[in-house]
């Protein structure tokens, strides 16, 4: 059969060539073409199926229209809510204990206990993050004790004369803290060589202190505890991180570290206080 | 013929062939319009006509039937469908002398077995891809069943081709074929 029309050949004969085409190759081009084509035709399309389906309605013997597979269809959602909200329990368990033991492992002493507090609101009239912990004396609570997050990480101070249920929690950057002794760790890889620094709230939930400007402090190394006057198994514990270091104008040889804490109360919904007082419940 | 009017059979055909004739299926028998329609076309048209109507139904065919590939993608191939449809007209297109088009049951028999050769072309485009490394939209080592799908296939459109084609029929001066006997018709 000889056909005249040459344009037809050519068609036929790049037809042909792209059909053998790797899809690597013509694949992206033809889908996007494919898309279009489809979106035109998707809309009749959908009228027709729904005609189909009226005319025709697919068997749901077992489908989601009858009534006992509904039924399972709720059981399902249900025990799947369930299996999902006892994972969110053991994820929180897990790392409660790793959190209980990596404070155990810190200060094997003992002469604590550690109690989980959740966070109630913040202290009206206060600005600079004071909040409410939802625990009190009837733990073991006492002023002073620490806060802490993830093990390590200080979250505050218990303030003064706490409650039997409630206490509040005076968060590290806070004034009331007064100054506090610390140490910037210069090198936290190697031999954890370590600058005495003291600490003091500058507003804004971020304290400062002075450091020499040639001390090796840079942004980003870790601040931790170096204080007597703070209970002794918080010592070591990290209180935030340098994130800047600048000139003096008066003393252009040193420099002011900006440090912020490593814990922002304010967002946090549950902290464990290491207890030094008495249970009083028991 | 008249483009226009092509374009709106070739466009009616796929909106069914994809959305709605699914539900003439008995068993495993389902029926498919576009043989119907290449059928009519073949053996109205010019020659030339009906040759590029066949290109253009196999390109549009391929390229709203999109094949599912391992790993969930899927993937537009151009050719299965084109080349079906250009083996389905040049088994038609010699026919036209021979077949009483007015018969109903003459074009749906026929419009049966331009799918069966139809899908010899399908089969055959994808058995080369499949050479070439592509993956091939039937389970491997059952193509026999798929083949008996296609024959089954046949069966239930030659069944829907009878009405079809009186359908066709009656609308045929919407067309605008060249007279029987004419030139143009030969060309």
């Amino acid at each position: 059969m000889r056909i005249a029309d040459r344009p037809f050949t050519i068609a036929v004969v790049l037809a042909l060539v792209v059909s053998v085409l790797p899809t690597r190759i013509m694949g992206g081009v033809l889908g996007d073409v494919s898309s279009v084509m489809t979106a035109l035709l998707n809309p009749p399309a959908h009228v027709l199926q729904v005609v189909r389906e009226w005319l025709r309605p697919p068997h749901h013997a077992r489908g989601p229209l009858d009534p006992v597979m509904r039924e399972l269809l709720r059981e399902r959602d249900t025990y799947r809510s369930q299996w999902h909200a006892a994972r969110q329990e053991v994820v929180e368990l897990e790392r409660k204990l790793d959190q209980f033991g990596a404070i155990r492992r810190a200060d094997p002493s003992g002469a604590w206990r550690l109690v989980d507090a959740a966070v109630g609101m913040s202290v009206p009239a206060s600005s600079q993050g004071v909040v409410q912990l939802m625990t009190g004396t009837a733990l073991g609570v006492a002023a002073g004790d620490v806060a802490m997050v993830r093990g390590d990480l200080l979250a505050g101070r218990v303030g003064p004369a706490p409650g039997r249920l409630t206490c509040t929690l005076v968060p590290i950057g806070h004034g009331g803290l007064g100054r506090i002794d610390a140490s910037i760790v210069i090198d936290e890889a190697g031999k954890g060589r370590r600058l005495p620094v003291q600490l003091e709230a500058i507003g804004g939930q971020r304290l400062a202190c002075d450091v020499p400007l040639d001390g090796g402090v840079l942004p980003g190394m870790l601040v931790r505890l170096r204080d007597s006057s703070w209970p002794k198994g918080a010592q070591g514990m990290v209180l935030g991180s340098v994130v800047e270091v600048v000139r003096k104008d008066q003393q252009p040889l040193r420099g002011r570290a900006i440090v912020l804490p490593a814990i922002d109360v304010g967002t946090l919904a549950e902290v464990t206080i290491k207890a030094t007082g008495q249970d009083n419940d028991a | 013929m008249r483009s226009p009017v092509f374009i709106a059979a070739l466009l009616v055909a796929v909106l069914l062939d994809s959305a709605f004739l699914q539900v003439l299926t008995i068993g495993g028998a389902r029926p498919w319009l576009f043989p119907v329609v290449l059928a009519f076309v073949c053996f109205n048209a010019s020659k030339l006509a009906a040759w590029w109507g066949a290109l253009g139904m196999g390109l549009l065919y391929d390229l709203v039937s999109p094949t599912p590939v391992p790993g969930g993608a899927t993937i537009v191939v151009v050719g299965p469908n084109t080349l079906g449809c250009l083996l389905a007209a040049s088994a038609a297109i010699p026919l036209r002398g021979v077949v009483f088009k007015r018969n109903p049951v003459a074009v749906g028999v026929l419009a049966g077995v331009l799918l069966l050769i139809h899908q010899v072309g399908w089969f055959a485009s994808w058995t080369v891809r499949g050479w070439l490394g592509d993956p091939v939209p039937w389970i491997v080592g059952k193509v026999g069943a798929a083949m008996l799908g296609s024959f089954w296939a046949a069966c239930a459109t030659a069944l829907l081709g009878i009405p079809v084609s009186l359908l066709l029929d009656r609308v045929e001066r919407w067309w605008g074929f060249p007279p029987v006997g004419s030139v143009a018709r030969r060309v």
